[in-house]
């Protein structure tokens, strides 16, 4: 239940301070905080004999309403992301039209003669309390929907309409500790410019939905509700993942410059998008796009990306759960990948799950050590019916179109081949059904296991292509978590380790003749990419609106003077003087490049 | 009346599409369409029922039709659920 807090708003703090979380939604927005309570005040108010009817009327009303808005809420989704997100709405409407949910709250009302309201959150918790007792995972997860359909009940019993807070005349950035997915498909209006939430987990789907709608948005922010009061100013950086409360009128300047350059910025970059990414001295490298939605195919192609480097799949597993894909759903998002990009091609990543990502969800126990643990292709290889769906429609969608298949976190050959022997079982499938694939499908690894980067001379005799993951290979290699503040200022993608890696896994797919790529982060950094297309790459795989700027700048420089740089680089003994070193010589020799890093 | 026990044989168990698949088939039927799993019963047209019913992969329930065409509809259910409500998994 959301409702506005009303605590602190008069008692402004005036001290700047800046919070960190996780960039979810690009962007900036600079408004007043409006603190978001996830739970309602809900009294318990007894009523006499003759207002039971009224009370009942209440209720219904709310009904009605909240029926009504879930059926607006439901289209307004499947037309701005598509139906297969709109689903979930549909499995709150067939909640609201359960008798034995509504009978319940209508006896409540009648016999223990109290108002709606506690009627409504009685049952709530009722059902709650029954399905955090189920023992299994995906089937307790529904608790959290009982819990969403009371909350827009008890929203519309009280009156709180959404409107509420369009009568508000200046821009808000909502503060909250979760949001459900159908808070932020509201949240898409004025006044609000941008949301900030502690919860970093539930959030997957609410986070695609808002970088769908264009919604800057941060999420995993410790106690940001209680460090934070209604009304102070604060400039949400989607970018960067920073929320800085309270700022001083040159910081609001830097920031409102910032997007006004942004925006200048990006229109005069797209007018780079027809042309080619070759460096000055004619070095031509392809710029490709990182995405995890069919919906983004547009943005890849308004951006200019030659191509889909990486489609994350794992998001059709997020969007479908706690079912799990069909063969034809994962059939119909291949096709249209494969037809989107040609004469590109776009690499389909099998499902990276586990670790972190879902992993709660997807093997049920927890692990002491996840990151370590089943994940990605083990993970797959150990759910073999899931995997061999996936790889079935991968294979069918192959005669469609120009796709090629990838996997995750491979650490030895031995994987690889397991791997290639089950698609191998798929085909002779397909064979005596007499379904069409393409005999060609080239199938390639993601280099992300430090043990995978150091035997990438080996590994590449078996593999179509590389596709270098730099986000994992740095924090195996250098054995830190990212996400843990202690240890995080040693994640450096300027190691002389990464940077040696990184060049061995290059030089030995050129020695083999295949393609490397990388779809990294750290590729879309325009210092490192200085680096990384002196090291050899050619492959640059991005999120697409990355594409533009490291054109710009890939196009501003000389690739032999890259080289030099990087041969330079690779004699540095730390990642400080490496990067010193880079940016010094970026400065000399190609000073616009740091223009863009500025950025 | 009659009744039949059957296994949940789908990966996921009756969670909320496969319980509206339920619903849909049984809300088909004029019979009183009841679910039992251990010592709890429940409505086979009410979605939250058959959700509380927490009835994961494996668990066996208890259908019973009662009415003109109760034969038909347990049929229909068990065909539905057999069939892993025709889920990929």
């Amino acid at each position: 239940m959301l409702r506005v807090s009303q605590r602190g708003s008069k008692d402004v703090r005036t001290n700047i301070r800046t919070y960190k979380g996780i960039g979810v939604s690009p962007g900036i927005a600079i408004g007043r905080a409006l603190i978001m309570e996830t739970i309602a005040s809900v009294y318990r108010v007894p009523i006499k004999a003759e207002d039971v009817a009224r009370e009942i009327g209440r209720f219904e009303e709310a009904l009605v309403k909240t029926q009504e808005e879930l059926k607006e809420l439901k289209g307004k989704v499947s037309r701005s992301i598509g139906d297969e997100y709109a689903s979930i709405f549909d499995a709150h409407a067939m909640i609201l039209s359960d008798p034995s949910f509504a009978d319940k709250v209508l006896q409540k009302i009648e016999v223990d003669k109290v108002n709606a309201e506690w009627a409504i959150f009685e049952v709530q918790e009722e059902l709650e309390a029954r399905f955090e007792s189920f023992e299994n995972e995906y089937l307790r997860d529904r608790g959290e929907d009982i819990k969403d359909v009371s909350s827009s009940l008890l929203k519309n019993l009280q009156g709180m309409a959404h409107h509420d807070l369009s009568e508000i005349d200046h821009d808000v950035v909502i503060i909250a500790e979760d949001l459900t997915p159908s808070d932020t498909v509201r949240f898409n209006r004025k006044p609000i410019v941008g949301f900030a939430t502690e919860s970093g987990g539930r959030t997957s789907h609410t986070s695609i939905i808002a970088k769908s709608l264009f919604m800057p948005a941060i999420i995993g922010v410790p106690r940001l509700t209680k460090i934070i009061d209604n009304e102070e100013l604060v400039i949400l950086d989607g970018y960067e993942g920073t929320i800085i409360v309270n700022p001083s009128p040159a910081v609001i300047k830097e920031y409102r410059s910032k997007v006004s350059r942004h925006e200048e910025y990006e229109t005069n970059l797209l007018k780079n998008k027809n042309e080619p990414a070759t460096t000055k001295d004619g070095r031509r490298v392809s710029l490709q796009a990182n995405i995890e939605l069919v919906e983004e195919l547009d943005d890849a192609v308004r951006y200019g990306a030659e191509g889909i480097g990486l489609y994350r799949s794992e998001f059709l597993y997020i969007s479908k759960s706690p079912m799990l894909p069909t063969e034809e759903e994962h059939f119909e998002v291949y096709r249209k990948l494969a037809e989107a990009m040609d004469p590109e091609w776009a690499v389909i990543r099998t499902f990276d799950l586990g670790g972190k990502k879902l992993a709660r969800e997807v093997i049920g126990v927890k692990e002491d050590n996840p990151v370590l643990g089943l994940r990605a292709l083990r993970l797959c290889m150990k759910h073999r019916d899931m995997f061999t769906t996936q790889l079935r429609a991968l294979l069918r969608a192959s005669a469609f179109g120009k796709i090629k298949i990838m996997f995750p976190l491979v650490s030895g050959i031995q994987e690889l081949r397991q791997v290639k022997t089950l698609i191998t079982e798929i085909k002779a499938q397909l064979d005596r059904e007499g379904v069409a694939y393409n005999r060609e499908l080239q199938i390639g690894i993601m280099i992300e296991v430090p043990a995978a980067a150091m035997i990438a001379d080996v590994l590449a005799t078996e593999s179509d292509f590389f596709a270098i993951g730099t986000n994992d290979l740095i924090q195996y290699s250098l054995a830190i978590d990212r996400g843990n503040e202690n240890v995080n200022y040693l994640y450096e993608p300027l190691h002389p380790a990464i940077l040696r890696l990184v060049k061995f896994v290059i030089d030995s797919g050129k020695k083999a003749g295949i393609p490397v790529s990388m779809c990294g982060e750290m590729a879309s950094d325009p210092l490192y990419a200085i680096v990384l297309l002196g090291l050899g790459l050619e492959i640059f795989s991005m999120n697409p609106s990355s594409i533009p700027v490291l054109k710009d700048v890939l196009r501003s420089v000389k690739y032999k003077e890259c080289r030099r740089i990087s041969e330079a680089a690779l004699q540095k003994k730390t990642a400080q003087e490496i990067e010193e070193f880079v940016i010094e010589s970026v400065a000399l020799r190609f000073p616009e490049g740091l223009v863009a890093k500025n950025l | 009346m009659i009744t039949k026990e059957i296994a949940i044989c789908n990966k996921l168990g009756l969670h909320a599409r496969a319980a509206a698949k339920l619903v849909h088939t049984a809300a088909r039927f004029k019979s009183d369409v009841k679910i039992t799993k251990g010592a709890e019963e429940v409505d086979g047209k009410s979605i939250l029922g058959i959700l509380l019913l927490a009835a994961s992969n494996g668990s066996v329930i208890t259908i019973s039709a009662n009415g003109d065409d109760e034969a038909l509809a347990l049929e229909s259910i068990q065909h539905l659920i057999e069939s892993k409500f025709d889920e990929v998994e």
